[in-house]
This record gives structure tokens, C-alpha cells and sequence, in this order.
């Protein structure tokens, strides 16, 4: 009996020593990956926020803890929008099945005022009433600053964000590169397929596309 | 270069030629096609090629285009049985758009592609109808496509003078193939180092100018982050931001083109190159450049997430290895240590060890190898802490510093000294630790983890000929990075042992324990003094005859006190106590003794001693030189002194081809030489430099030499 107990405390303090030995590898690993800033890549937490809608709210990322949140960097007259929302009803559609889903779309227009895009508040909410779409929040971002946190580069950039507030999801709305609207048809729409596998649990298949479209039009450009 | 000139005067002209009046609302592309034959004769590939006027302040796309954007497409609808390829690309430029770029043209282009007409092509008139489609930007995009026709013979093949011109000139744009410069891609830890090497950059700096990577596939770098550039003769080394696909790692080939201006008798040309990098490769040594302080700001905003790294410092070492590649390299180093001859000793005590506790149980034997790893872990880290601390204090971190220290060396020699002792039995530590009751498994305990400490520290000079890659990139780099590589190494110097220890089925492979035991441990001891002989030598060397002198007697006293320690009664316990205060008294005698300057140095008279200014001035009268950058703590470096650079061959090679042999000492810490061995990328000695006749950087030669070795490296120094 004493020869077991004296092997089980033995045991136990072997797993000690073996876990801290290992946690002290881990740990070191741990602050080589960690120690680089988060960048707006899927796994890594989204960049905060806090913003005026056009509806007139304040908004911040933090008030959709627990719902999964689809960012849309969008501008009207760019002819890769135009193709999926007045040619087509890709955005239209996805925000519909956001919203029925109980996710938060969010529609962020990051042109600098006198440039493409850049819209009133008034105007934003027009424009989205004349195409049938319906984004939970449109956010105006003159300043680029939440684009350039999220580094968004094209009009359509699209992201998903989970309940946990961790990127799932950064790239181009389809598979077609074109602002043909043939190339519409057919098409595989990478942020719906990611909220489908989210909300099948399973992981998203293809976390990161090239995003494609007009350049987003920030200050300077 | 004349065929360039004429490009770019064939480009001017049909700009000029075609200024066109654009509208202001479009379209803002003249779009034409054109062909190099008005007549195509069978079998025959020609080109036809889809010309672009670009309305002033607009763009079109290259095949990449960048943030945004899309490439210019062409569709020819060809009869039965005639062919099309790739389209040619000219090199494109970059379109800066506040913090993103675009990849593309401007002005006029020609995207000309090869068709090949059929042998049994049928004589007569012909329409090839083609769709074109294309998205030109200023600050907003537009989408324009077009249909056109374009009219052929086919007969006997005439050229269209024309649009051979246009097709000509967009050749003469294009990239050369992939093939004059050689390329690799690693991801390093803070940037995505591209390095070129090849004919084109031989002139460097001098005539090199404006160099830019453009690469084919989207996601491989970030195109709006600055290109740091360094140029050397023959070389460059880009660091980029990584993109999607290059963010942990580079493991696919990707293709681009390298565009730079070159000076060529008093003008500036446009050059450009495909290059094909290689992945996990660095095809040169040189540093990152630094953040140019002039240079364009970063594009504000998205480069403002992550700053540019800080410059490692003046003398940063670039070796070609990556984060996992030293890793990996530094657990690989820690296996073989343990093959290695200055860690054998210990290698045999712990065997030793091992052998004599094969009666405990099994969980103890697990938890000693346990003890025993983390004894080498920690104490890599700890000498990973205390370089980086000296790094970090402007000191010269190199490894086998420590052994720079006669107190460390004399120290050392000491430790060997006593553990010869006790392996001949004079003392006992284990038994007296028993009798005071402390219990054997504590001092197993101990004894575990103070073997694994003393491994690591006699391993260190093996370390460095083996290491030196892992090593200089582990002490260039962020602490925590140079910790981790700290860490792999004693997971590998440990790993056998740990393994051991937790399969005593291995135990099988070794002897049965007996009376042999007593005398393979005396054996032992053998080893031990040989380690001490070796330390006391490396002290003549720092020292001189009077540093040996006052070591030699510490160890007399070492030894008087070991053997009254092994004696029972309290008057030979006092002796022994006394004899050890005297022991550690002519310690510090022997390491504050001053260091004798360059020791060793000179004893050879065809070595001349280092100095760069030597070696400038050796290289300024046209002769090749070679450098020898050695310490007599270094076993390696003593071992290719009295071989390969002792040979008849080799010293007659020298002598024949007047090569200007130096010998650069670093027994004894030397600012320059540290210096010097960092910026050719080594942890520490040896390092073997041979400079060639016609200038340029030095070919550096393995750790371990052979004859063939360096008189290759002579032939291929002297040759032109």
C-alpha cells in the first residue's frame, strides 16, 4: 500500500514537472505568435468600434457580443456593387436571411467626402430603400478609420465576425471577380457558405478570399 | 539596350501618335487590335495583340492587379484548328490610391498574345473577331469591353510594320524569363524576405536603383506596404508585408517580376525580370535594409497597424533560415550535441547514472529524466537571458563568450578536475549527502538537474561551429524568438535522455550493472582531466604561463582538499573546508589575471593579423584574401588549423595564387571581430572568408574544411 501511494504522489509530481516543463515551451511559443498586434484575419479577434448610423444610433461592435456580425464595405456607383445589388440580389437576399437569422448586418460606406461613395445619411438610407436592401446598420466612415482597422480594400470587402467577437470570415462576396452581371449566375457566394457552416457548427471551409471590386476610396486616393 | 531605347521611343511615338480626345464621360480606353503580319503564312504563330489609349489620369490592370481592380481580358474567337497562348505582359507600375496600390498601365499598352494558324490553314481572307473587356480606374472604376475584328491573309507570311512595332515594344517591356535572377521567399519573423542573386544586380547599389517586386498571384504580399530594398553586387534582399498566403509561412513557388532602373553609361534603364522563388529559401546573406528615414511615408492607415520593425541594429546578421527552420535546426543541434566530444564526458556520467539507478522504480526514473531536461531547458533560457541581457547592454554576445572569461575557463577546469576526483573515488558527494540523511532520491533529484545544467554549459563550445545559423538568428531577433530557439536546443540535448527515461525497455540495449561499473566510472575520470588539460590550455591562451600557474595550483588544492573531504574525522573535514577557501582564492587569482593580447596570434608566418583595414588594403593591390577567424577555445577551429590549413596542397595553393591570409583571433573578446562575424551572419568561430580578386562580397566557407575545400575556393577567388 505505502509503495503505491509513495508511486501515485510520485506520479503526480512527474505530471507536475512534465506540465510545467511543457507549459514553459508553450509559453514561449505562445509569446512568439501572440506577440504580434491582432490583424484583421480570420481567427483573430475584429477590431472594436464605435460609430454613428445613418439612422442616427451610436454603434459599437461590443453591443452585438453573442450575435455573429457581417460587415459590408460598399459604394453605390462602384460597378462591382451595382452588379449584386441592382443587377442582382446578392446583397439584398443575404441581409434578408441575416436579419431572419437574428445576425447583424452591417453596411459600412468608408468613402472620404467628395469621393465615390460618399453619401448623406439621408441618402444612404434611400439608396438601400430603392434596392430592397435591408442592412441592420448602415455605418458612414469618412474618416476610413474603421476601413482602414479592418484593412478594407474593395467595395464589395466582406466580413464575418462570430458571437465571440472573432473573425470567421474576410474576402470577396462570390467566386467571380467581374463586374459582368453574367457572372452573377452560378456563382459561389463565400459568405453565405460561411454562414451556413457556422451555423451547421462546423468550421468555415474557406476563411479568406482575395476581395475584388473598386478600390474603397479613403482619403487620398 | 538599344532594343529597349527603341521601345520605349515605339511606346512615346504611338502615344504621341495616338493622343487622342477622350471624352469625359466615357469611354476612357481606345481600345484596337493589332497584329505583327498583314499575312500569316501556315503552320506559322504570329501575334495579335489588343492596343489600349488610356484617357490621361486613368489605368487598365496587369495580371495581377493589385488591391483592387481587374485585368484587361482578350478573347479571339479563332477558326477550326488555330491556337492561342498566355498573353504577354509588360511590366506594370504601381498606382498608389491613398493606403492601397494598384498594379497597372497608364498612357497606351500592348497586350499582345501568339496565335498560331493551322499547316493545312485554307489561303484567303480571314476575320478574327475578338471581345475585349476591362476595367480602367482614376479615382472611380469602370468597366469597358469591346468588340473588334481584326482582318488577316493567309498566304505567304508579310509583317505589318505598324503592329510589329506596337507587339515589339510590348516585348521589349515584357520581363525577361525567369532564369538570370535566382530568387527565394521565406517568411521572416517580422517580414516576408524576398533575395534575389544574379547577373543583372552585379553592379548593386551603384547602378541599381528604384527595385520593386511585383508578383504575379494577389495574395502574396501586401502591395500598398513600403519594399525595403538593400543592394549588394549581384544581390538584393526585398522585405515585404506577407499576404493571405504568406502570412505563417512560404510553401508553394511564386512567380513575379523584378522591375529596377539600372545605370548604363550615364542613363537609366528600365529593366525587368522574371523570377521565380523559391519557397523557404534565401539565396543571399544580406541584412534587411533599414527603414528608409526619407523614403515616402508608409501609406497611412492600413501600414499604421504594423509599424516597421525596428532595425536590429547595425550589425544584424541575416542568416537564410526562417522561426521554425532554427527551431527545427536548434532541436536537430541539441541531438547531435549529445554525440558530440566535449559533451561525451557528460554524456557518459548521465549513462552513468542511468546504469546505477536501474534498480528504482519506474516513476522515479521518469521524473529524474524529467528533472534532467528541465535542468538543460532552463539553463539554455537562462543563457538565452543572459545574452540577450548583454545584447541588450551594447556588449559582444557571441556564443562560447563565456569560455572568453579566464574565472569561467579556470572554473571549468576546475569542475573537470574535481569530477575526475570523484570518479576515481577520492570523495564521495552522493554518500555523505545519504549520511546526513537527506535521502538518496533527493540527491538523485539534484543530481539530475545538476547534470543536465553542467551539459549544457561544457556543450557551448560545440555549439557554436554546429549551431551558428540557429544561434545568430536566435540573437538578432526579439527576445522572445531567440528564447524559444534557446528552448529547442535543450529540448534536443535532453530528448534522448527524457526518452530513455521513460522507456526503460531501452535500458536492455545498455550493460548489466556489476564490478564493471566501478571501473568503466574510473575510466571516466580519464575523460574528465583530458576536458581539464584542454580548459587549462585555453587559459594559456587568454593568460599566459602565469594564469596556468596560479590554476594549476588551485587545482593542487582542489585535489588536497577532495582527498581531506574523502577522509572521516572533523580535523580533515576543517582541512578540506580550508583547502577549498585557498581552492576558490586561486580561482580568482587565476581569472583576474590579465589577458595576454593576440596569444596565439603571429605564431604562423604566413598568417598576418586581421584588421579590415589589412584586408582592404591586401584587396586594393588585386589579391585574393583569405581570413581565418579562429579561438583557442574553439576545438573546431584547432582542428582545421592543423588540417586542412596545415596541408601541403592548401599552403602551396596560397603561395601560388599570393592570396593574403589573415588571422583574426577571438580567444579574447574583440569588438571588431564580433563585429565582423555578425555581419556575415555567424554566431561565433569559426568563420572562413575568401575574398575574391575582382571584389565583391567574400565566399564564406563551411565550418569544417578539407583540403579540395579551400583550394577550390582559392581557384574560384583568383578566376575572373
Amino acid at each position: 500500500m505505502q509503495t503505491a501511494a509513495k508511486t501515485i504522489s510520485v506520479n503526480r509530481r512527474h505530471l507536475v514537472l512534465g506540465a510545467s516543463l511543457f507549459a514553459a515551451t508553450a509559453l514561449a511559443i505562445a509569446a512568439f505568435t501572440g506577440g504580434a498586434k491582432a490583424e484583421p484575419f480570420p481567427g483573430n479577434p475584429a477590431p472594436a468600434f464605435t460609430a454613428a448610423t445613418a439612422a442616427g444610433e451610436t454603434v459599437s461592435l461590443s453591443d452585438f457580443a453573442g450575435q455573429t456580425v457581417i460587415l459590408e464595405w460598399t459604394n453605390h456607383d462602384c460597378p462591382f456593387v451595382m452588379k449584386h445589388y441592382n443587377h442582382g440580389t446578392t446583397m439584398a437576399g443575404l441581409q434578408a436571411r441575416a436579419a431572419q437569422e437574428g445576425h447583424v448586418w452591417v453596411q459600412i460606406i468608408s468613402s472620404f467626402p467628395g469621393t465615390q461613395g460618399h453619401v448623406s445619411a439621408e441618402r444612404a438610407v434611400e439608396l438601400n430603400d430603392a434596392r430592397g436592401a435591408s442592412p441592420a446598420h448602415v455605418i458612414l466612415d469618412e474618416s476610413g478609420e474603421i476601413g482602414r482597422a479592418y484593412e478594407a480594400r474593395t467595395t464589395p470587402h466582406m466580413f464575418i465576425i462570430d458571437a465571440g467577437g472573432v473573425i470567421r470570415y474576410a474576402g470577396a462576396i462570390d467566386d467571380q471577380p467581374s463586374a459582368n452581371p453574367a457572372t452573377l449566375s452560378g456563382a459561389l457566394n463565400y459568405v453565405g457558405q460561411a454562414l451556413d457552416e457556422m451555423a451547421a457548427g462546423e468550421p468555415v471551409s474557406v476563411p479568406e478570399t482575395q476581395p475584388y471590386g473598386c478600390s474603397v476610396k479613403y482619403e487620398g486616393s | 539596350m538599344i532594343r529597349l531605347l527603341a521601345a520605349i521611343a515605339a511606346l512615346a511615338l504611338s502615344a504621341a501618335a495616338s493622343a487622342q480626345e477622350f471624352s469625359p464621360d466615357g469611354p476612357f480606353v481606345h481600345p484596337r487590335l493589332a497584329s505583327d503580319r498583314t499575312s500569316v503564312a501556315p503552320g506559322e504563330t504570329f501575334h495579335i495583340a489588343l492596343h489600349q489609349d488610356i484617357a490621361p489620369g486613368w489605368h487598365t490592370y496587369w495580371r495581377n492587379p493589385g488591391d483592387s481592380g481587374l485585368p484587361t481580358e482578350l478573347d479571339l474567337t479563332l477558326p477550326e484548328g488555330w491556337s492561342v497562348g498566355e498573353m504577354v505582359w509588360p511590366s506594370p507600375k504601381a498606382y498608389p490610391l491613398g493606403p492601397l496600390t494598384n498594379y497597372g498601365y497608364s498612357g497606351a499598352v500592348t497586350l499582345p498574345v501568339p496565335v498560331t494558324a493551322p499547316a493545312d490553314a485554307a489561303p484567303g481572307t480571314i476575320e478574327i473577331p475578338a471581345y475585349a473587356s476591362w476595367l480602367v480606374c482614376e479615382d472611380i472604376c469602370v468597366p469597358e469591353d469591346a468588340r473588334l475584328t481584326l482582318t488577316i491573309e493567309v498566304g505567304p507570311s508579310r509583317p505589318d510594320r505598324a503592329g510589329a512595332a506596337l507587339i515589339n515594344a510590348a516585348f521589349d517591356a515584357a520581363p525577361q524569363p525567369a532564369g538570370a535572377l535566382q530568387a527565394g521567399l521565406v517568411r521572416g519573423p517580422d517580414s516576408l524576405i524576398l533575395t534575389l542573386a544574379g547577373a543583372p544586380l552585379d553592379d548593386g547599389a551603384d547602378a541599381v536603383s528604384n527595385l520593386a517586386f511585383f508578383p504575379f498571384n494577389a495574395s502574396v504580399i501586401d502591395h500598398a506596404a513600403p519594399q525595403r530594398v538593400a543592394l549588394d553586387a549581384g544581390e538584393a534582399r526585398v522585405d515585404l508585408r506577407p499576404g493571405r498566403l504568406t502570412r505563417e509561412a512560404v510553401n508553394e513557388i511564386y512567380g513575379g517580376v523584378i522591375t529596377f532602373d539600372r545605370m548604363d553609361g550615364g542613363e537609366a534603364a528600365r529593366m525587368a525580370y522574371t523570377i521565380e522563388a523559391e519557397p523557404g529559401a534565401q539565396v543571399s546573406g544580406l541584412a534587411a535594409a533599414p527603414t528608409a528615414p526619407g523614403a515616402a511615408p508608409p501609406a497611412p492607415g492600413l501600414d499604421a497597424a504594423t509599424p516597421a520593425p525596428p532595425d536590429a541594429g547595425p550589425a544584424a546578421p541575416a542568416p537564410g533560415i526562417s522561426f521554425l527552420q532554427a527551431a527545427l535546426f536548434a532541436l536537430i543541434g541539441g541531438l547531435i550535441l549529445n554525440l558530440m566530444p566535449c559533451v561525451f564526458p557528460i554524456l557518459s556520467m548521465k549513462a552513468l547514472t542511468l546504469v546505477e539507478k536501474r534498480g528504482i522504480e519506474r516513476a522515479e526514473g521518469r521524473l529524474l529524466g524529467l528533472i534532467f531536461g528541465a535542468g538543460v531547458i532552463l539553463t539554455f533560457l537562462a543563457l538565452g537571458g543572459a545574452f540577450l541581457a548583454v545584447r541588450a547592454a551594447g556588449g559582444d554576445a557571441a556564443w562560447g563568450m563565456q569560455l572568453q572569461s579566464p574565472g569561467v575557463v579556470a572554473g571549468l577546469a576546475l569542475l573537470m578536475f574535481l569530477i575526475g576526483l570523484n570518479f576515481l573515488g577520492v570523495f564521495e558527494v552522493g554518500t555523505s549527502l545519504q549520511s546526513v540523511g537527506s535521502g538518496v532520491r533527493d540527491s538523485g533529484r539534484r543530481g539530475a538537474f545538476f547534470t543536465g545544467v553542467l551539459a549544457v554549459f561544457v556543450a557551448a563550445p560545440c555549439i557554436a561551429p554546429f549551431m551558428a545559423g540557429a544561434l545568430a538568428y536566435a540573437l538578432t531577433q526579439p527576445a522572445h524568438v531567440a528564447l524559444t530557439v534557446f528552448a529547442f536546443l535543450g529540448l534536443g540535448l535532453a530528448l534522448p535522455f527524457v526518452i530513455v527515461a521513460f522507456y526503460p525497455g531501452l535500458l536492455a540495449f545498455l550493460p548489466r550493472p556489476g564490478a564493471w561499473m566501478v571501473r568503466l566510472r574510473q575510466v571516466l575520470a580519464f575523460p574528465m582531466f583530458g576536458a581539464a588539460i584542454w580548459l587549462v590550455w585555453v587559459l594559456a591562451a587568454q593568460t599566459g604561463a602565469n594564469g596556468v600557474l596560479w590554476a594549476l595550483i588551485m587545482l593542487l588544492a582542489a585535489g588536497f582538499a577532495a582527498w581531506a573531504f574523502g577522509l572521516r574525522g572533523t580535523l580533515a573535514r576543517v582541512t578540506a573546508f580550508a583547502a577549498a577557501l585557498l581552492t576558490a582564492g586561486l580561482l580568482y587569482a587565476a581569472a583576474v589575471q590579465p589577458l595576454a593580447v593576440r596569444a596565439t596570434a603571429g605564431a604562423d608566418a604566413m598568417w598576418a593579423d586581421w584588421s579590415p583595414e589589412a584586408v582592404e588594403a591586401a584587396r586594393a593591390e588585386g589579391r585574393a584574401v583569405f581570413v581565418d577567424f579562429t579561438a583557442a577555445w574553439c576545438v573546431t577551429c584547432q582542428v582545421n588549423k592543423l588540417g586542412a590549413l596545415s596541408e601541403r596542397s592548401v599552403t602551396d595553393h596560397f603561395a601560388a595564387h599570393d592570396v593574403a591570409l589573415f588571422r583574426a583571433d577571438f580567444t579574447n573578446r574583440d569588438r571588431r571581430i564580433a563585429d565582423t562575424l555578425a555581419q556575415h551572419g555567424a554566431a561565433g568561430v569559426p568563420l572562413y572568408l575568401m575574398y575574391p580578386v575582382q571584389g565583391g562580397a567574400p565566399d564564406i566557407l563551411p565550418p569544417l574544411l578539407t583540403g579540395t575545400i579551400v583550394t577550390r575556393a582559392v581557384d574560384r577567388a583568383v578566376t575572373p
